[in-house]
């Protein structure tokens, strides 16, 4: 995009503008999927399993059948589909075997929502058990009860990998250079066993779907998702229905962070509104349900080794991670994928062996959460650094600079060389070490059982997406020369569109005002997007946009060139006018453009004008099924987190002081949305390293559907210290040089906290959360001497 | 809390305005009439149908229950419709931060600004549940329940009125109209500790107030460990023993032994900690209690 006319700089790109949707959240005036109701609608109430794995020998419903309001209670024998984005796996009811306890077996449909909750209490259901796996471990072993026994038959894209007659549901191998050769030179190996326990995506809006099934075999929907046309295309694929057929809206969306990507509750929600005479039916969770029966975020356990040469250059690097994809692993087996190709990091490392499996247990079914396979491929990847700089006696910012990727030169752990702009991360982690001071760890003075220390970590993310996947915009002008701009992508809180309804401002030099991005998205009405995932949507709807900006100037061209007997080429816009450059006062108002120009005779040229752009991911490659070796990704955003945190070594209570994050997105088009990404980044990070973990009971069952027992940080947790600061080394085929940040502002940010605990303490904890009990245990086993300083210090600051 | 529903079942609102009009409401629905104060734990508890009230009886419009006094000698009376936000302010206004420490912390960390809007002391001692922090601030201080029904009233000790976790003397025709925190004698201090950095709701909580007079020695000690024990339990050997200590440091060990003993067999494993990292919280919320009150 060029530069204004007018003053030579940006009017509205790089500003710090608020959301355009700030006010109508605010004032509580923003409607929702669950605020929307149609006259005559149904509701559903699920009935959930209370077995971990069993088969279903009977449903009786005839008691619920007969609560008044209630209108037909539906079994997984009713529609016996199998749904999915990459392993369509799952059912929508279970079909003849229940695979963990929340698992939907029936659907109460009802006039209001009470009789149907009512009803589904009086559900009997009685099942044959089955010997249930609870641990990845356990579902490995060679006589492991099969969850899937059908994997074989399911529908999946070609880049996943599962092995039918086990629970594996993915296996990718990443391979670069010789791993034994690579071991074999390492003058010192360390070594480490990782653990990442399930969690929840805690977004305020549980997943909720009115659907309506029509006697024209039309379907509308309306659903809190965050990519409209995948649901769309889902539902054609499992359902058997032209796409064309269906229509998907989706209105604001209550926050998403992945766990409303693909598919959610649509397909059920369609099938009952036909089931019972194509009625709407509104289907809304309730937060137990939300995590006990809707998909959550998968468990890891990780093995890993790397050997480095005296000097501290990383020469060989193995893992192994192990994800508990739970009952179904339809997104999972993208997240193993994802964290074994990018196990490398943001690191040159010749000679890797990573290989990544996806494994059915009988627990809560997974799916992606932000950054998907990279806050576990990082956390296993930069705590081993400070391992082995521990073992080594380096630093832990020189160990990381000496083995940096360096853009134009190496090759990343897929085999690609890295493109020239693909960022400074030498500067980024210059300006972390900067920013937080990199000192060493402090006793504090006044109590000598309290250290403070700091800690960073580097990540590197681009989206996890097929290599095919493809955006498109349009900007359509009205008669005032304002603007509707119509993208795919949506809004659930990253403010991308807020940044582009910027860039058409800028572009037209036309009030941001004057820029319109409904927060509706629809199958019908907006443009195509893949989908709204991966930090991908302001580079590549923003792509697609800039082209739809350039196509509508061009018409606009043509008409003012007929109007102003200029050719086009003399002709630029700016201020909201098409003038003759050179010549700025020779000009027309857009307003006398963009819906065709008349003359003064009467007679008139052009008509209204709409432009239209796209994008597809070009370049980007299947990886190779033996090696992993490929092109994943359209960019690398790279970055890092430093920490300074409060260690109580006697409570084993943490707090961060401070928050360091510096990235390199290209270009900030919205320094101020930018800013609010990286400390809600920051936040949900912290949050997941210090307390988020869904609890099991020894059933199977989870024991704290909830946030008074599923703790997520709460604004008094948070740091009051943030420095944020943003590189731009921008990339060239970047919208405006700009690359995609939204999901790598929280992936190294637990991996961070361990690595300032480990600097301060030297004790090494590898399994989120560090709760208090497990830094206390720790530090116990691996520092008594510490523990006893500590309490004596305490001790004598008593008397 | 961890409703699988939505919707509340269904009930009758009832809202009386004087204490006679509502008590008659509990003469003549029984059991199935509930009182409501701030209705967190009433509600929450019917959403999860674990509580079964066909009248839910809101005493918020009886204005006789409304009132915070304060006099010397007496003590704090507060009317069982008095958040906590409002005694929170009552204890600031008036100057009784330091007379009233413990409770004034307590509430300080209780939950959050919007709940404490809205939650009673009243309802929380009502509730009796170890998660909530109203019964472990009553029981640092000399506290009383002035109960009524239509029938007569009477009065009776937190200790007494809550038997076991969630188990009060409270019968279905009575309500629960006043608590009385006595004035506490010349020389009195307490302090309030919360440790929660797991779930929202305390692990571990500790309460403790002692006489000072002069130097750093404390006399009369109460400790009450909450939280982690179904009920507030005092522990009155580790009292007896820290009243009579003179060297604190060579005292220590037998000091935490003490605690050890008394206060195990109360404790339980739960999903969130174990039993013995409970303890040792325990212990170091005690000698952070016992550091404090020595330097006030």
């Amino acid at each position: 995009m060029d530069k204004p006319h007018s003053g030579g700089e940006y009017r509205y790109i790089g500003k710090r503008i608020p959301p355009l949707d700030a006010y109508e959240k605010v004032l509580g005036a923003a409607e929702y999927t669950f605020d929307l109701e149609i006259p005559g609608m149904f509701h559903v109430k699920l009935v959930h399993s209370e077995y971990a794995h069993a088969r279903i020998k009977s449903i009786d419903y005839s008691k619920a059948i007969r609560v008044p309001g209630v209108v037909s209670v539906i079994t997984g024998r009713d529609i016996p589909y199998r749904v999915g984005i990459y392993v369509g796996d799952r059912d929508l009811l279970a079909i003849d075997k229940v695979l963990w306890i929340g698992h939907p077996v029936a659907a109460v449909v009802a006039e209001n929502l009470r009789a149907a909750e009512k009803a589904a209490e009086l559900i009997e259901v009685e099942y044959d058990p089955l010997e249930p796996v609870f641990s990845v471990e356990e579902a490995l072993r060679e006589n492991a009860p099969i969850l899937h026994e059908n994997l074989d038959k399911y529908r999946r894209l070609p880049a996943f990998n599962p092995k039918p007659g086990t629970n594996i549901a993915n296996y990718f191998k990443l391979v670069k250079g010789d791993i034994d050769k690579g071991f074999a030179e390492a003058d010192t190996i360390v070594r480490g066993r990782f653990k990442l326990p399930y969690i929840s995506h805690a977004y305020m809006e549980p997943q909720v779907v009115i659907a309506w099934y029509r006697y024209s075999g039309d379907i509308e929907i309306w659903s809190s998702a965050q990519s409209p046309f995948a649901v769309r295309s889902l539902l054609s694929l499992s359902l058997d229905i032209p796409a064309g057929k269906i229509k998907v809206n989706v209105p604001y969306i209550g926050g998403g962070f992945g766990g409303k990507a693909g598919l959610g509750w649509e397909a059920l929600a369609a099938m009952i509104s036909r089931h019972v005479g194509f009625k709407p039916v509104k289907l809304m969770l309730s937060r137990a349900e939300q995590f006990k029966s809707a998909p959550v975020v998968p468990g890891m356990v990780a093995e890993a080794e790397m050997g480095l040469s005296r000097d501290g250059r990383i020469v060989a690097y193995r893992a192994k991670f192990l994800f508990d994809s739970g009952a179904f692993a339809d997104y999972t087996v993208n997240i193993s994928r994802t964290a074994g190709y990018a196990c490398a990091g943001s690191y040159d490392i010749p000679n890797i062996l990573c290989e990544s499996y996806a494994v059915y247990t009988n627990k809560v079914p997974t799916t992606a959460l932000r950054g998907f396979g990279h806050p576990e491929n990082h956390f296993v990847l930069e705590h081993m650094i400070d391992m082995a700089a521990r073992e080594l006696d380096q630093d832990p910012v020189k160990i990381r600079s000496r083995n940096l990727l360096k853009p134009g030169v190496s090759t990343t752990g897929t085999g690609v060389r890295l493109r020239e702009d693909a960022g400074n991360p030498q500067l980024v982690l210059e300006r972390i070490s900067d920013l937080l001071d990199w000192t060493t760890p402090e006793v504090d003075p006044e109590r000598p059982w309290v250290i403070r220390s700091k800690g960073i970590a580097l990540s590197v993310k681009g989206p996890s997406q097929p290599p095919n996947a493809s955006s498109s915009a349009i900007v359509k002008f009205n008669e005032d020369a304002s603007v509707d701009v119509m993208v795919g992508t949506s809004n659930f809180g990253q403010g991308t569109v807020t940044g582009l309804a910027m860039m058409v401002a800028e572009a037209f030099g036309i009030p941001l005002e004057k820029v319109h991005v409904k927060p509706l998205r629809s199958t019908d009405a907006s443009p195509y997007t893949w989908q709204t995932v991966g930090s991908r949507g302001l580079f590549t709807d923003g792509l697609a946009l800039l082209e739809a900006i350039e196509d509508a100037k061009r018409k606009i061209k043509k008409i003012a060139s007929q109007a102003l007997k200029v050719d086009e080429d003399h002709l630029e816009i700016a201020d909201g006018k098409v003038y003759v450059v050179g010549k700025p006062w020779i000009s027309i108002p857009l307003e006398k453009i963009v819906m065709g120009y008349q003359f003064p005779d009467g007679t008139s040229v052009g008509g209204p004008v709409i432009g239209v752009g796209r994008h597809i991911a070009g370049l980007t490659t299947y990886l190779d099924p033996e090696t992993g070796q490929g092109n994943p990704t359209i960019f690398y955003t790279f970055g890092g987190t430093g920490v300074e945190v409060e260690i109580n070594i006697l409570t084993g209570e943490i707090k961060v002081l401070k928050a360091v994050q510096v990235y390199d997105i290209g270009k900030a088009i919205n320094p101020l949305l930018l800013e609010g990404q990286a400390i809600g980044g920051f936040v949900m990070g912290m949050s997941r390293a210090l307390y988020e973990r869904i609890i099991f009971d020894e059933f199977g069952s989870v024991a704290n559907p909830n946030f008074s027992f599923y703790y997520v940080a709460r604004a008094k947790d948070a740091p009051d210290n943030y420095l944020i600061e943003f590189v731009e080394t921008p990339q060239m085929d970047g919208p405006l040089g700009s690359r995609g940040v939204g999901e790598n502002v929280m992936i190294s940010v637990p991996v961070a906290i361990a690595n300032a605990i480990y600097r301060a303490t030297g004790v090494s904890i590898k399994e989120l959360p560090i709760t208090p009990e497990r830094l206390v245990k720790a530090i116990r086993e691996q520092r008594p001497d510490l523990f006893e300083q500590a309490f004596k210090a305490y001790i004598d600051s008593m008397v | 809390m961890s409703s699988p529903y939505i919707t509340l079942p269904e009930f009758k609102y009832l809202r009386p305005k004087t204490l006679d009009e509502a008590l008659a409401i509990l003469d003549r629905y029984g059991e199935d009439a509930k009182i409501m104060a701030g209705g967190v734990a009433l509600l929450s508890f019917m959403k999860e149908r674990l509580i079964e009230a066909k009248y839910v009886v809101d005493i918020k419009g009886v204005r006789e229950l409304h009132y915070i006094r304060f006099s010397e000698g007496d003590g704090l009376r507060i009317g069982a419709t008095v958040t906590f936000s409002e005694i929170e302010d009552y204890i600031l206004q008036r100057g009784l931060v330091q007379r009233f420490r413990a409770l004034y912390q307590g509430i300080k960390k209780l939950s959050d600004p919007v709940l404490r809007n809205r939650s009673t002391l009243a309802g929380n001692v009502v509730e009796a549940l170890p998660i909530v922090d109203g019964p472990c601030l009553l029981s640092v201080f000399d506290s009383e329940l002035k109960i009524v029904s239509s029938s007569g009233s009477r009065v009776v000790s937190v200790s007494e009125f809550i038997s076991d976790e969630g188990f009060i003397d409270l019968k279905p025709n009575e309500i629960v109209v006043e608590i009385h925190i006595k004035d506490p004698p010349k020389g009195f201090v307490s302090t309030f500790r919360k440790y929660n950095p797991v779930t929202e709701f305390s692990m571990v909580s500790v309460g403790m107030s002692a006489i000072r007079e002069g130097g750093r020695d404390l006399r009369d000690v109460r400790c009450v460990l909450c939280a982690a024990t179904p009920k507030p339990v005092r522990l009155r050997r580790f009292e007896d023993l820290v009243s009579r200590v003179s060297d604190l440091r060579s005292s220590i060990d037998e000091l935490l032994s003490s605690v050890e003993s008394e206060a195990a067999g109360f404790i339980q494993d739960d999903p969130y900690a174990s039993r013995e990292f409970k303890l040792h919280i325990a212990k170091m919320l005690i000698l952070d209690s016992l550091k404090e009150l020595r330097s006030l």
